[in-house]
């Protein structure tokens, strides 16, 4: 198998957004119609062979998780930790379903100072981490603070003893401040993660999963067993990318949650295998939805924490002016998509492209990479 | 008389039982499925993805046109010997008594079938017929629908658009301009008033980003007229996308010390007017 990762960062405008085949669309929508209408839908994991049942333990070792975590420090040190660009303003727009903190270590460990306020008028180190969300505050007091702290950062890379300012965030902020403020003008290049696709995702996954066989309970097939050319012969993974929207955390997430084995002592799902010990099954993706009965509500809190990133309750009561259902956020944090970080209310990344795709659906300005 | 007779005759075909039966069954199947469609498209509309809703509820009407030609196509050799003298001669002795009896009726239906394509409204537009604003919940044969931001559904019947200006807010798009209006003094200062409105419609919820926000100012008589145009990303939230900017509005405006003029004469005619 010829190596597929990624290997530079891409410019925002540029990402190569995975296409699902045509096949796993039609299902999909197929079983979502079904759901919607009461007519016989049910969840992709309950169609699995009664055999079947959780996965005892994780699917994925920890060594994959390092792995990427490695890959994405390859990437952003090639990007930004080359000579140092005096006078200039990046940006680096992350998915939401990126883990907190990969980018936050990743300065840490070189040595870039993280401004939390985002001031940039006492930048003293030769490279700097802004974060984004505070810039995108949706409240009219924090507008106005927002274009002076553009205009400091934009003054800043006038100045001879300023360094390299690296402006940090995720898709949604980015794209919010991208319509709405001067940001790109500020802004000399903004660079996100490239997508992984099938092939990526096959690679890495075969490259830690050792002999154990991945098995698709729809096709029965093998998802890791590829064509001459590298493609992976099943759709599966696919599928996963363009659900995952390419973001290979969210992709290896989703297969560990889709993971089922088969029983001990039960019926064998193929006669020609010998033994089900080193087979594990994969349903599709089962995305958790707004419970019928919130309507619209769900989706503005949804979005506004895209945007924003956590938020405590007075926080979504400043950035969002509506009057939220009382139970709201226990209502979202059961079904999956949002969870509690302390006091804070956040999208879960693993779920984060379903949220992604609620929201497009319902017309929702969304982030463009 | 005897000729008479024999083109009277020669115009219809033999009638049978089995010719009633044939024909009861194409109305019977014509009806069934338009209410099927009826029924079906607007829902199946409200499950697609938004952007895809308008598109889905225009199917209806065209599918009506297709289905009644269908239908009137098989009942019309069942009931008549279709040749062109046949055809003369129902035209020019049924064609005046109806065109009595079905004039107002014809006219709509005429215009109904020309607004499909030329379409000045479809299924989910938001229209303004003279005084009645609403979105467009039906196309009739006579007659559209709309459902008015009061909840009323006003039944317009399809002639008018021969007479009167037609106002399509979204004309088959997704979303729609919105405008909130104020009055502030013209005699006081209004420093930053630009910056100060736009940042509230950037901060709305409802605010479509991909779409220009823009602020105007003019002068009228007592007041300078200040309307604040953005677009909301669903349309359906128009009035409450108002709602917030005019809140919100009016809250920052006084909060920055802005003179809000609150005479009575300033009526939304003479705000109309201005504008």
């Amino acid at each position: 198998m010829t190596k597929s990762f990624p290997d530079e960062m891409i410019k925002v405008g540029s990402y190569d957004w995975p296409r699902p085949p045509p096949t796993s669309s039609l299902r999909a929508r197929f079983r979502q119609l079904r759901e919607r209408t009461g007519f016989g839908g049910q969840n992709p994991a309950d169609e699995a062979p009664d055999t079947l049942e959780g996965l005892q333990g994780q699917l994925l070792p920890q060594s994959i998780w390092e792995e990427l975590e490695a890959r994405y420090r390859t990437l952003l040190d090639a990007r930004f930790l080359g000579a140092t660009d005096n006078a200039s303003v990046k940006a680096l727009v992350t998915m939401p379903s990126l883990p907190g903190g990969i980018v936050e270590d990743w300065a840490k460990i070189n040595g870039l100072s993280l401004k939390q306020d985002g001031a940039a008028e006492e930048v003293q180190t030769p490279r700097s981490l802004i974060p984004l969300a505070s810039m995108a505050w949706r409240t009219v007091p924090a507008r106005a603070a927002a274009r002076r702290q553009l205009s400091e950062i934009a003054n800043a890379t006038r100045r001879s003893d300023s360094g390299e300012l690296l402006l940090f965030g995720s898709s949604w902020t980015w794209t919010y401040l991208a319509q709405t403020s001067s940001i790109r003008a500020v802004v000399s290049e903004a660079y996100c993660f490239p997508a992984y696709d099938c092939k990526s995702l096959a690679q890495l996954i075969a490259d830690h999963i050792g002999s154990v066989q991945l098995k698709s309970v729809e096709t029965r097939e093998d998802i890791l067993a590829c064509k001459d050319d590298g493609d992976p012969k099943d759709n599966y993974l696919a599928a996963l990318a363009a659900t995952a929207n390419g973001c290979p955390w969210a992709a290896l997430q989703m297969l560990e949650d889709a993971a089922a084995q088969q029983t001990n002592g039960s019926e064998k799902q193929d006669e020609d295998d010998s033994s089900t010990e080193n087979i594990r099954w994969v349903c599709d993706p089962s995305p958790p939805n707004i419970p019928e009965h919130l309507k619209r509500a769900p989706e503005f809190l949804l979005h506004a924490l895209l945007i924003h990133g956590p938020l405590t309750e007075d926080e979504i009561a400043q950035v969002l002016p509506l009057q939220l259902p009382v139970g709201l956020s226990v209502a979202l944090d059961r079904v999956g998509l949002v969870e509690f970080k302390g006091d804070k209310l956040q999208i879960v990344c693993r779920n984060y492209p379903h949220v992604r795709d609620i929201l497009t659906k319902a017309g929702f300005p969304a982030d463009q990479l | 008389m005897n000729t008479d007779s024999e083109a009277l005759m020669n115009l219809f075909n033999e009638f049978s039982v089995w010719t009633f039966v044939q024909i009861a069954m194409i109305v019977l199947v014509s009806l069934a499925s338009t209410l099927i469609l009826r029924f079906l498209i607007p829902r199946i509309a409200e499950m697609l993805p938004a952007r895809f809703r308008l598109i889905a509820l225009n199917i209806l009407p065209l599918a009506r046109v297709t289905i009644f030609v269908f239908a009137v196509g098989l009942i019309v050799p069942l009931i008549f010997n279709v040749t062109l003298k046949n055809f003369v001669l129902v035209l020019g002795t049924l064609g005046v008594a109806l065109g009595f009896a079905v004039k107002d009726w014809a006219t709509s239906a005429v215009a109904g079938f020309v607004a499909i394509f030329e379409r000045p409204y479809r299924s989910g537009d938001w229209v303004r017929i003279d005084q009645d604003y609403g979105e467009v919940i039906e196309l009739g044969t006579r007659s559209i629908k709309l459902r008015t931001a009061n909840d009323d559904v006003v039944t317009i019947p399809h002639s008018r658009i021969w007479d009167e200006n037609i106002i399509n807010a979204n004309n088959g798009k997704n979303t729609l301009l919105c405008v909130a209006s104020f009055m502030i003094a013209a005699d006081k200062p209004a420093d930053n008033i630009i910056e100060l409105l736009r940042d509230i419609a950037f901060t709305s919820p409802y605010l479509d980003w991909e779409k220009p926000v823009s602020v105007i100012l003019q002068n009228a008589p007592h007041a300078t007229t200040v309307q604040l145009k953005a677009y909301p990303f669903e349309m359906r939230d128009q009035f409450d996308f108002i709602t917030d900017l005019t809140q919100r509005g009016r809250d920052a405006l006084l909060a920055e010390g802005i003179e809000i003029v609150m005479t009575p004469e300033f009526t939304p005619a003479m705000v109309q007017s201005t504008g």
